[in-house]
């Protein structure tokens, strides 16, 4: 955790008008043909389909060469200004102070090529959303980000000259190697492939009707063998995921930014300012508690995207819990890490156990009325809701600091989330009839960002653990 | 409802600035113009389609009273949804109460203000009303005071402005 790392010192004050990289009409047909190749094979098979085929990739491709001929991008060392459009022509000016995060992107199919992609995340979610400058030459792309940088951090010091300085070098934080990828692939959500895919091999071996006698077993062994191995590819499949994904995962601070490096095939390297960081949460099932496994969500107010890069969410996807909490401490320096030291008060567990036992009731009392035999099970499975009931209702916690508000909430799949006080954007207290009647109610926390996960919720506080949420609030604010 | 608010006065605040304010009386009749139409129409149709398709006596009566009983609710329940309802500019937030089943009471700081929408649709405007809608960076902040009086809206906009940005100056100087 102390490698020093130095960035390529590129000089970045300013860029002038320039367009993407001359791959780029190219690169643009290339995505075109991978979404619409299966019409244009139809159309290539028939008379005269492979000479239209190939005219209508030439429109396309003059088509993009035009747009790329038209599209110029300036960065004077305070705003970005992007301008697009054949016909109708679209300026866009993005102020550095107003950016969220800063990523470039290598696909396959720009690490062929020799070029990155560089997305600008912004605070809102109106037209336009977030600026993406497709196709840059990597140098480009690097001076384009170290300039950005270097004027925000000038920016949030308030220092001028920070802008004419080389960034520092950074910190190294996390490592992440393929055996511990591959470990947080087997433990993460491809948990739920392992049941499913018992299930399935287990109704494979019911459909061959297997036992009957020996020279059945010997003949239906290749299926057998077929379903074993495609039970264990789909188990194989998520670990083999995470570690292309993640393959090479650096996480590094630098002055006020984290660093994130990861991937084989889609290269990404996101700068994340500390300053616009809205929340960080920590996660970890069963299993990877029993492991000392855990993973962390850095999460600013950028948009979610479709390629769930969004903000920088499962910004760690699996580390030692002790890399997990350093990575948490980091991050929200300054402030000091809170303790969850307030449980939630009986009633609340209560109110836990009788909603869950009421759904199990709903779902599965009716079975014994219809077979008789499924009576104990049902009994059983109500039971051990229950019981898990009881256990995630004491599992819900929040803690209350002068800087922090940490809520904890999840037993299966455990959550725990920090909240600085000073991001707070706004907050909102619902009180269903029945919480009314128990003396609770919920607090919702929102920060700033379009995704429901920037709401952070204590749910069924006491009126003495809502007042004290609100009061910290409240307080931060007037401090 | 137009001289709960006063104009904004230079340094000083109004004197019942911070006072629970009810919504604009008309706000009852523009929520059952909204819900009673999408009620009892499905709840006569289903009565004509019954009288059609299934005839009996028996059946008809039920749909026709499920009908009668779930309009009589989206008559009365806009009624109570206009009591709950009240808002309030705070020393330092714009406070909001409303909900007649789940209640709900929200704040919004000032200094996270970031956009004041004044919004009046059709009926609204046959009542001279307007809905304000605060917007924050975030999205699931709900900022919206329904069917207030223009003139209060106007003044209330102004106020919150204001006090918005005496917010961020005071913000700016730490």
């Amino acid at each position: 955790m102390t490698e020093e790392v130095q960035p390529p010192d590129l000089d970045a004050r300013s860029i002038g008008a320039r367009r993407l990289h001359p791959w780029s009409p190219v690169i643009d047909l290339a995505v075109w043909l991978t979404r619409l190749w299966p019409p244009l094979l139809l159309v290539a098979s028939r008379p005269n389909g492979r000479l239209l085929v190939v005219a209508v990739l030439l429109v396309v491709l003059v088509v993009r060469a035009v747009a790329w001929w038209r599209t110029t991008w300036t960065y004077d060392g305070d705003e970005l200004t992007v301008a697009s459009g054949v016909w109708n022509r679209t300026v866009r000016r993005v102020p550095v102070a107003r950016l969220q995060q800063v990523e470039v992107v290598r696909k396959l199919r720009h690490q062929l090529f020799g070029v990155a992609t560089v997305r600008l995340q912004l605070a809102h979610d109106g037209d336009g959303g977030d600026v993406v400058l497709e196709v840059l030459s990597v140098a480009d792309a690097d001076r384009l980000r170290n300039g950005l940088e270097r004027r925000r951090r000038a920016v949030s010091f308030g220092d001028d000259a920070v802008a004419h300085v080389p960034a520092p070098p950074a910190h190294e934080l996390l490592r992440l190697g393929p055996r511990l990828l591959a470990l947080g692939g087997l433990t993460g959500a491809s948990l739920l492939l392992v049941p499913t895919g018992m299930v399935a091999l287990l109704s494979t071996l019911d459909d061959l009707g297997l036992g009957d006698d020996a020279e059945d077993l010997a003949g239906r062994l290749p299926a057998v063998g077929g379903a074993v191995i495609a039970v264990l590819l789909a188990v194989a499949a998520a670990p083999t995921l995470m570690v292309v994904r993640f393959h090479g995962f650096r996480l590094a601070r630098r002055t006020t930014d984290l660093v994130l490096e990861r991937g084989v095939f889609e290269r990404r390297s996101s700068t994340v300012p500390l300053a616009r960081l809205q929340l960080v949460r920590l996660h970890r099932n069963l299993v990877r508690r029993w492991l000392h496994l855990g993973s962390v969500d850095l999460a600013t107010s950028g948009r979610a995207t479709a390629e769930g890069t969004g903000s920088a969410d499962d910004a760690v996807p699996v580390a030692r819990w002790h890399d997990v909490l350093a990575v948490a401490e980091v991050a929200l320096a300054p402030r000091r890490l809170v303790v969850a030291d307030r449980r939630a008060v009986p009633a609340a567990t209560r109110r836990l156990v009788r909603r869950r036992t009421l759904v199990a009731v709903v779902l599965t009392g009716w079975v014994p009325f219809v077979w008789a035999p499924a009576t104990v099970g049902v009994g059983a499975f109500v039971a051990l809701v229950i019981v898990v009931a009881r256990a995630a209702g004491r599992a819900r916690r929040h803690g209350i600091g002068a800087e922090l508000v940490v809520v904890e909430t999840g037993l299966i799949v455990w959550t725990r989330t920090f909240v600085p006080l000073d991001r707070v954007q706004s907050w909102r207290i619902t009180e269903s009839p029945f919480q009314r009647r128990a003396g609770l109610s919920t607090v919702s926390i929102h920060l700033a960002g379009t995704s429901g996960r920037r709401t952070v919720r204590v749910v069924d506080a006491s009126s003495a653990q809502r007042d004290a949420l609100l009061v910290a609030i409240e307080q931060r604010r007037s401090g | 409802m137009t001289d709960r608010i006063e104009p904004p006065t230079a340094g000083a605040p109004a004197p019942d600035a911070a006072a629970w304010q009810p919504l604009h009386p008309a706000a009852t009749r523009i929520w059952r113009i909204a819900s009673v139409p999408w009620v009892l129409l499905p709840g006569l149709g289903a009565v004509v389609v019954v009288v059609l398709v299934v005839g009996s006596p028996l059946v008809t009566s039920l749909v026709a009273v499920t009908a009668a009983i779930a309009s009589g609710i989206a008559w009365w329940y806009p009624a109570l949804q206009t009591r709950h309802w009240r808002y309030r500019i705070g020393d330092e937030a714009l406070e909001l109460r409303h909900g007649v089943w789940w209640r709900s009471s929200a704040a919004v700081p000032f200094h996270r203000i970031q956009q004041i929408d004044v919004e009046q649709g059709p009926v609204q405007r046959r009542h001279d009303v307007v809905s304000l809608r605060l917007r924050t960076a975030a999205a699931f902040t709900v900022g919206t005071v329904p069917h207030l009086a223009a003139a209060d809206a106007e003044l209330v906009r102004t106020r919150l402005l204001a006090a918005a940005r005496a917010a961020v100056a005071h913000d700016d100087g730490h």
